[in-house]
């Protein structure tokens, strides 16, 4: 029976320049001959073919010669046959162990890819939620004397940009404002303690447990000691809603929370992960700075004092953008501030007007020492 | 008719300075400039069925320009992003191209769309590929630099730094490591090719510009 | 030997003396050429800076600044060498840098994630936290990544290449038992004998501002870093001053002061950790090195954000 003796294929050999070419290829008698488009001619005896089966479509055939000088290949499905064929029997052996192995690998690949993309939509989707609501749900059940612990390691090995400043007098000042505000807080069990540091940078910062960093370039630049009280509220609310330890459990709890999803199945767990971590731990952080807007202002009110003392700062930074360049404008035009500036006047509108006690410090005298 | 490559790697352009009777053919919104004496005639990329499957599924564009003169001209092509562009003169063998990688071709060369599997889309080259082949250049970027690797066991590359393949190398999806590797390393899924064959790979991808841009937003 | 590149596709060629002036054909994309005539290879030298320091402006009571390096060539050149520990090649340059390391078996290095291009199978990979248990929940707190990437040799010897996201340069630096620090997101990778660490300025704090974010990279090895745009390498021998979101690497024979620059903006005050950092600068006082990169990731993300499409809230 004859069959087919001529195929379109390819050459690997460094006899051809760029080492590769398109080839016709003809199976002859004693072996396969491949003829390139410029006319070189390539010949593999069958006594010396060895075989490989692979390529992209997994069923593209390679015959190379003794010293794999030279590998001739072909795609077509037909090729297999008629190779067998035309070799009388000789690469049967080679052919049927090869063909058997290719395909239990697309079997296997092709399960693969399907469980992939179950587990891609299972975990982008699930995950999402269900990490989040597990993570939530295990730093509940923490006591509050790990934030303690964290905030005091997280401090130890902190950079702070600055000494911490000498005079105790700005200290005490901040100090009895966040006095005033701790009984105020949704938790207990924090111990509320700041340390200024000198220099210009405008921040402030609260680490679990109750550690609060603050700036003097914050404190020189507030009108007003109701501001920096704004502040404060705002920080001590990150440290009553824990969302220091939230952060972490996120980014420790995501492998965890993975695992028991899915158990042992292939590098999908990789690609999910990918996905919604961008999106998770960035979100997140919006909705922390929204709460803690909320709970400071509420802090604020239930201790007498001016929630809207915290818009009037984001104001103030607000209008003095005025003469800085670009870079600076995203941050101006960016809703951001008019959001938040909004949300606290919103829930300040609907509180029983009251009252504020001002807070007794020569802020003036403050500000100097600041400076 | 003469070309030359200019600007590697990183704002890469091909200059080509055409005879009579000399012809290329281009993707549509490739040209940058040419003379005047250079005539363009515009047509579906490789048939109008063709053209719109390339155009949904490759990123290519709908048309494709073919460049000629009657007396000599010069023309510059370039690609929309920022990147390197790779010249290779098929000699009957055949290229996988990932979407939006094509530039340019001799007329000689066959352009044809094709389906790149489940894999290559996991793998970040998505689910059509563009498939050159025949005889006479082709040049073909992407973002970052070029690089190619002659593959003759296996290799591991990153996902979203493949560029072109030829049909003799096989893709895998794999992880770059163990579960817990390969999760938290950063690097999740990987392809991994085997040879004989050889493989272009970018230096840059769009999915790692995203990441470090999204690293910086809050 | 003759080495030259196709001015056709700029394929690279390396061929015997006897060949030059010979007319050849691309065996990649077929053009013909001309083989050039031997020429003596110049020394590829570390890049540096050929117009005038980067420095942000100054008044003139401010300190005088000294000058930095001179003679800028090379840009693109491909950089290699041998550690000592292991070869390495810094191509792609100087918008797409990519490092190649060769390792021996047994050999290892670490590296940030996602980092990895691609690697030959002998390379294992196992991700794992850096630092003790407090500097990991320190780093989490300041937003850093909390991993390290270990990439062994242990089946043979191997080779990894790495890019960084952004792009930009990559350097090569060896620690001598000394310290390098390093910007956060420019740490690529290390060998073994290094020791990493993380000093950073505060948690995302009121403003959600980034300040200056160091690692410190000390002991005896080797450490590659890349660059959001080029490299410029200054060798400060009195003062110095770099705006905080230019800085890449500096020694620490440096000493560094981050400060608002008197007179810089007019009206004075700057909402700088408000506003990421713009207006913040980093005062070098002292000799040694500091790394300085030609673009601002804070003026690519206000370039970039009208474009963005609108993010939930």
């Amino acid at each position: 029976m004859m069959g087919e003796l001529l195929f379109s294929g390819g050459v690997f050999s460094d006899a051809i320049d760029g080492g590769r070419a398109g080839a016709e290829i003809e199976l002859l008698p004693m072996g396969i001959l491949a003829r390139t488009p410029d006319g070189k001619r390539f010949e593999v005896p069958y006594r010396e073919c060895q075989l490989e089966i692979g390529g992209f479509s997994g069923w593209m055939v390679f015959c190379r010669n003794r010293d794999r000088s030279l590998t001739i290949f072909c795609e077509d499905r037909k090729f297999p046959s008629a190779l067998s064929s035309a070799s009388a029997g000789i690469l049967d052996e080679q052919l049927n162990d090869k063909l058997k192995k290719q395909k239990s690998e697309s079997r296997r690949g092709s399960l693969i890819a399907a469980a992939v993309l179950v587990a891609i939509v299972l975990l982008v989707v699930g995950g999402y939620f269900g990490v989040r609501a597990g993570a939530r749900a295990a730093v509940r059940a923490v006591p509050t004397s790990v934030d303690r612990e964290i905030g005091a390691m997280a401090f130890e090995s902190m950079e702070l940009g600055g000494p911490e400043l000498d005079d105790p007098a700005v200290a005490e000042a901040l100090q009895s404002m966040i006095d005033r505000l701790a009984p105020h807080a949704a938790l207990n069990g924090m111990e509320f303690e700041v340390h200024v540091v000198d220099s210009p940078m405008v921040n402030a910062f609260a680490l679990p447990g109750g550690k609060i960093v603050v700036y003097t370039g914050l404190v020189a630049q507030a009108a007003e000691p109701e501001q920096v009280a704004g502040v404060l509220a705002h920080e001590m609310a990150h440290v009553t809603l824990r969302h220091g330890l939230h952060r972490i459990g996120q980014a420790l709890g995501l492998a965890a929370a993975v695992n028991l999803l899915l158990g042992d199945t292939g590098g999908l767990v990789a690609k999910g992960s990918d996905l919604f971590q961008l999106a998770s731990i960035n979100s997140y952080s919006r909705d922390q700075e929204n709460a803690a807007d909320a709970e400071g202002a509420r802090m604020l009110h239930a201790a007498g004092m001016d929630p809207m003392a915290l818009t009037r700062f984001l104001e103030a930074l607000k209008e003095e953008k005025g003469d800085l360049p670009g870079v600076v404008s995203w941050m101006g035009t960016h809703p951001r501030h008019e959001e938040r500036i909004e949300a606290i006047r919103r829930q300040a509108a609907e509180w029983p007007k009251q009252e504020f006690a001002k807070i007794d410090v020569d802020w003036a005298d403050i500000q100097e020492l600041a400076k | 008719m003469e070309t030359e490559i200019r600007n590697k790697p990183s704002f890469a352009n091909i200059r080509i300075k055409l005879g009579p009777g000399d012809r290329v053919i281009a993707e549509a919104d490739a040209m940058a400039s040419m003379s005047s004496t250079i005539d363009i005639k515009t047509m579906w990329s490789g048939g109008f069925l063709r053209a719109v499957l390339k155009r949904v599924f490759g990123s290519e564009s709908l048309f494709v320009n073919e460049f000629s003169t009657e007396s000599e001209g010069e023309l510059i092509l370039t690609q929309p992003f920022p990147g390197d562009i790779e010249c290779l003169e098929l000699k009957g063998n055949t290229l996988y191209l990932q979407p939006g990688a094509f530039l340019a071709c001799e007329p000689t060369v066959r352009l044809g769309v094709g389906w790149a599997g489940l894999r290559m889309l996991i793998a970040r080259e998505g689910l059509f590929r563009l498939k050159v082949s025949g005889t006479g250049r082709v040049w073909f970027g992407a973002y970052g630099g070029i690089f190619q690797r002659e593959i003759s066991d296996e290799y591991v590359v990153d996902s979203g730094h493949l560029v072109a393949y030829e049909p003799s190398i096989n893709v895998r999806i794999g992880m770059a490591g163990g579960i817990f590797s390969s999760f938290f390393s950063g690097e999740g899924l990987v392809t991994k090719v085997t040879g004989p064959g050889r493989i272009y790979m970018q230096s840059r991808s769009f999915g790692g510009l995203a990441a470090w841009t999204n690293s910086h937003l809050w | 030997m003759i080495e030259f590149t196709c001015p056709s596709c700029q394929k690279h060629y390396r061929v015997n003396d006897e060949l030059a002036g010979k007319t050849a054909k691309c065996k990649q994309c077929g053009g013909t050429f001309q083989v050039p005539m031997p020429v003596v290879p110049a020394e590829v030298d570390e890049y540096a800076v050929s117009s005038a320091p980067v420095a942000a402006s100054v008044q003139a009571s401010a300190a005088p600044i000294a000058a930095a390096v001179v003679d800028g060539r090379g840009t693109s050149a491909i950089l290699s060498g041998n550690t000592g520990n292991f070869e390495y090649e810094i191509s792609q340059r100087p918008d797409f840098a990519l490092v190649t390391v060769k390792m021996q078996q047994g050999q290892k290095v670490f590296a940030e994630p996602s980092a990895m291009a691609s690697m030959t199978p002998s390379v294992t990979l196992k991700a794992g936290f850096k630092g003790g248990l407090g500097r990991t929940i320190g780093r989490a707190l300041g937003g850093e990544s909390l991993i390290i990437n270990t990439f062994t040799a242990d089946q043979g010897p191997g080779e990894v290449t790495f890019a960084a996201g952004a792009p930009g340069d990559a350097a090569y630096y060896r620690l001598q038992g000394n310290t390098l620090y390093v910007q956060r997101g420019a740490f690529m990778l290390h060998s073994e004998g290094v020791d990493l660490t993380g000093k950073w300025q505060g948690a995302k704090g009121f403003f959600s501002g980034e300040g200056l974010v160091l690692l410190k990279a000390s002991g005896t090895g080797d450490i590659f870093f890349n660059s959001y745009g080029a490299i410029l390498q200054v060798d400060v021998t009195d003062q110095y001053i770099v705006d905080t979101g230019y800085i890449v690497a500096f020694e620490d024979t440096l000493q560094y002061r981050v400060t608002i620059l008197p007179g810089l903006r007019a009206g004075g005050k700057l909402k700088s950790f408000f506003f990421g950092g713009e207006g913040l600068v980093c005062q070098f006082s002292g000799q040694g090195k500091v790394w300085v990169q030609t673009r601002h990731v804070h003026s690519f993300l206000s370039w970039v954000h009208p474009f963005r499409p609108a993010s939930k809230n």
